[in-house]
């Protein structure tokens, strides 16, 4: 007994251990939100019915991941939601420098009391969901109550209300900008705590070269958050085919469904909507697998170009 | 050791509140989707300290309140229910309910609800089939086994109560569920859409309308006269929404009804009454009014008729819109009554209905078993007996003449020969809406908008049989004289009312009784994928450019929906509405 009592104090007096009880709560977490969920994999080989038990479910093998290219009009479907999701993520990805360069500019403001009131602004929208953002949308640009079309009409520079909404034109980009708008603050903190981090005395020295504002942006600053920017940039890549549905789901009509559909939206849509749990596990499940390999072939790239990775 | 031991302490502190806290998320986040959890717990934590202490002071009787949560498919109101009806029925059997918001994802809801496997405690379906997965999924209480808590259920739904446990227990023989609404009777009053603004017809000459296409040109003129309403805003023909979209752009149902055919929700058929005996097609038919209705969008919306953001707005802002006096057709009379306030009644303004000339209008017809909005409780209910004294009482006379016609001693009394009447002050709620009775809330917000238990035909035998319903009961001397808009129109159709005027000329058909046939899941899913593009292509259709644009929709929603299956649907769904029109037979009594 007393031996037994002396090993357990010892254990937990190894330094190792006590860090390891420290990430306990963590690696339970992690376990329980992104480890057992993925035993609802498992309802893609079923003919799953809410509210019965899957075993009660008749068993369909792989028939859900076939139907994704066995059937022309699922085909269709697949296809035309990967050009949305991977057009719609690219052109995120290709101004991802947007948050970046509004943080340094932020810095660079004087006035302390006006850059706060701008950082609180610009970080607001991201806190206020997507169903309020859409009725603000529809409050400003419904045709002819909308204040935007009512504007454009009395200054004369319209006869007939634009319908921004039900439209089928620049989806991407008007998706783009709605979410630029919301994130585009928040975005930024990421950035302006790694401002911080740049050493002082790097400015100091260039003043005394006789660097100006914009050369002490562009070879100390910017230079500074590069490591931020591309570690952001590789998680953006893995996140790729993961732009969420809230936003798609409230803005979606008949006119633009065509090009808002991404995967998200479409694993809702044929789940929640269309009936059929199964097959969207099954494109869900495909989600991922090309999520996974997105990330391993940025980080590679990475490696090799930079060698840098996240692991 | 000290500062180590605090340190320990600290750390320990910190990782159990974070478990606690992400813990906590998570389970608010299971809850349900989107926005609506958080309104959900909003209306929770306003409603809560108020009934803990009602609660507190009706402790010193012998039942306690209980919260029961309702999910109803065909509600359009949430929240927990306030106002005149609520306290009646804390009274009678002590319950107060709380409508889970359904909105227009409310199949959505029930889904995720099913996928968890508990369903809240009260929950009206919508149709056959949701109730048969919820049956298999063993989540319902069997009525059958808290018999004695019912006596007012079996006695007024029997017919439904029988039909539940026949066709809607996968053959376990018990009522899990039960038809709201069983109508025995056929109304001898009421109104039929469409509603047109009818002074405005009659200022351009009321020219005859001979088909569903023939009302553009009317409307286009009815607008030329009054393009904007008082407050300057545009006036539209027409103001549609998406909210209650299925399998097809759901507003088409009620043209159907003043064109003789019935469109079923969920699915892809029509019934056309026009013939007999009635014919069932495809939607996609080109015969079918389906197709004809969103022509006449098309055409509305090329004459400038449709309001443009019938597209992106909700039920909610086309009903101000009606409301507000800024649409001249209902399709339903959603919004009329905001509009033809009685002042503006008496200046003969408002909508009226105008029919097709000749086209006969389809009504619903004796459906003894109910209608397809069915009434189950949870087994998940902790308060089982709680929930049936509610479904009880609803179903009660007591009940259904609260809920159709206002507290009793207010709204409507019984005279000495024992009728039914609607009291002097009844009239004024019900002239005027927001009105508010002795316990809060207006005559018609007060009661939560969803399902009714007993149909307003439905005779009370401790009332000399009068039906529920106020409009069928004789009229007291101090009622309110017909407004001078409805004198116009009972001159111009010789009738007093829609029913009056389509019974006389032999233009009101009802539906045939039939317990409509239960989608398999094969046909569920099937249905579901074509309802995809024949919704989204309807819509586009009606928005359409020119008409090469709108046929090249029309052919594209056509092959894909034949491909996809419509085909074996309709030929599916026509063979079993055969058979259940057979089988109706044995719940006509």
């Amino acid at each position: 007994m007393k031996s037994e009592g002396k090993k357990k104090t010892r254990l937990i007096d190894q330094g190792g251990f006590r860090l390891w009880l420290l990430s306990l709560p963590f690696l339970i977490l992690i376990f329980l939100f992104s480890y057992l969920p993925l035993y609802g994999w498992v309802y893609a080989l079923f003919d799953y019915k809410p509210g019965r038990a899957l075993l009660d479910c008749k068993f369909v093998g792989l028939d859900n991941f076939t139907r994704m290219f066995a059937d022309k009009y699922a085909l269709e479907d697949i296809v035309r939601v990967m050009k949305n999701t991977l057009g719609m993520s690219l052109i995120g990805i290709a101004t991802s420098g947007l948050p970046m360069m509004f943080a340094v500019f932020l810095a660079e403001i004087k006035s302390k009391h006006y850059r706060k009131a701008v950082q609180t602004l610009t970080t607001i929208p991201n806190f206020i969901s997507w169903v309020l953002v859409y009725s603000v949308a529809y409050a400003m640009f419904s045709v002819n109550d909308g204040f935007v079309n009512r504007l454009l009409m009395d200054l004369g520079i319209l006869d007939e209300g634009i319908n921004f909404l039900a439209s089928s034109k620049h989806v991407w980009l008007s998706m783009w900008l709605w979410g630029t708008w919301k994130g585009l603050g928040w975005s930024a903190i990421m950035y302006i705590a790694a401002l911080t981090g740049i050493d002082q005395e790097q400015y100091e020295a260039a003043a005394v070269d006789g660097a100006g504002r914009m050369q002490k942006i562009w070879h100390i600053t910017i230079p500074g958050l590069l490591p931020t920017y591309f570690v952001l940039l590789l998680l953006s890549i893995a996140n790729l085919v993961n732009n969420g549905m809230e936003q798609y789901f409230v803005f979606q009509n008949a006119m633009n469904k065509e090009y808002i559909e991404v995967l998200d939206l479409y694993v809702y849509n044929q789940g929640m909507v269309g009936i059929n749990y199964s097959y969207s596990t099954a494109v869900s499940i495909l989600k991922s697998i090309v999520s996974v390999t997105l990330l391993f072939v940025a980080n590679m790239s990475s490696k090799l170009t930079r060698g840098e990775s996240i692991f | 050791m000290k500062a180590k031991k605090k340190w320990r302490f600290w750390a320990l502190l910190l990782t159990s509140a974070m478990l606690a806290g992400s813990l906590a998320a998570c389970g608010s986040d299971n809850a349900g989707e989107g926005q609506a959890p958080e309104t959900e717990s909003k209306t929770e934590s306003q409603a809560e300290p108020k009934e803990e202490l009602e609660a507190d002071t009706d402790d010193a009787g012998d039942d306690e309140i209980v919260k029961l949560q309702m999910l109803s498919l065909p509600s359009n109101s949430s929240g927990v229910v306030e106002g005149w009806w609520a306290e009646e029925v804390k009274r009678q059997v002590g319950v107060t309910i709380e409508l889970i918001p359904c909105g227009d994802q409310g199949e959505q809801k029930l889904n995720a609800l099913m996928g968890s496997g508990e369903l809240p405690d009260i929950v009206c379906f919508k149709d056959y089939k949701q109730v048969e997965n919820a049956v298999m999924g063993d989540m319902l209480l069997a009525y059958d086994d808290y018999k004695e808590l019912l006596p007012d259920l079996y006695a007024n739904a029997e017919i439904p109560l029988r039909y539940a446990a026949d066709k809607l227990s996968c053959g376990k023989g018990k009522a899990y569920t039960v038809g709201t609404d069983a109508k025995l009777f056929m109304e001898t009053r009421g109104d039929k859409e469409p509603w047109l603004r009818y002074d405005l017809y009659k200022q351009i000459g009321s020219p005859e309308i001979t088909s569903l296409n023939d009302y553009l040109s009317v409307l286009q003129q009815m607008q030329e006269i009054e393009p904007a309403n008082a407050d300057g805003q545009k006036v539209y023909g027409l103001s549609i929404w998406k909210d209650w979209d299925r399998t097809f752009m759901c507003l088409a149902m009620f043209a159907g009804k003043f064109s003789g055919v019935e469109m079923i929700e969920g699915t892809l058929v029509e019934i056309d009454y026009n013939v007999n005996p009635p014919k069932v097609r495809s939607i996609l038919d080109e015969d079918s009014l389906y197709l004809k209705f969103i022509d006449f969008l098309y055409q509305a919306n090329q004459m400038g008729l449709l309001d443009p953001d019938s597209m992106t707005q909700r039920f909610d802002d086309a009903t101000n819109k009606m409301g507000s006096g800024r649409v001249l057709m209902g399709l339903g009379n959603w919004g009329v009554s905001d509009f033809a306030t009685p002042e503006k009644q008496e200046e003969g303004i408002g909508h009226m209905p105008v029919f097709v000339k000749d086209s006969p209008t389809v009504t619903e017809g004796l459906q003894p078993i109910g209608r397809t909005w069915t009434v189950s409780v949870s087994k998940a209910c902790k308060n089982p007996e709680a929930a049936m004294r509610f479904i009880n009482y609803m179903f009660s006379f007591d009940g259904a003449m609260l809920q159709r016609n206002g507290p009793k001693g207010i709204t409507w009394d019984v005279d000495e020969n024992g009728n039914p009447y609607v009291t002097e002050e009844g009239y004024e709620y019900m002239q005027d809406g927001k009105k508010e009775l002795p316990e809060g809330k207006g005559l018609y917000d007060g009661c939560p908008q969803t399902w009714a238990a007993l149909h307003i035909t439905t005779q009370n035998p401790d009332l000399n049989n009068t039906p529920i319903g106020n409009s069928f009961w004789e009229k007291k001397e101090y009622a309110p004289k017909d407004t001078k808009l409805v004198d116009m129109w009972q001159e111009d159709y010789d009738a007093v009312d829609s029913i009056d005027y389509l019974t006389k000329n032999n233009l009101l058909i009802p539906f045939q009784f039939v317990g409509y046939p239960i989608l398999t899941d094969d046909m569920e899913q099937l249905a579901a994928r074509v309802g995809d593009v024949v919704t989204t292509n309807s819509w586009k259709m009606a928005f359409a450019k020119d008409d090469a644009e709108y046929e090249a929709l029309k052919a594209e929603m056509i092959e894909k929906a034949e491909n996809i299956g419509s085909n074996d649907f309709v030929e599916w769904w026509t063979g079993e509405y055969d058979k259940a029109l057979e089988e109706a037979s044995d719940y006509l009594e």
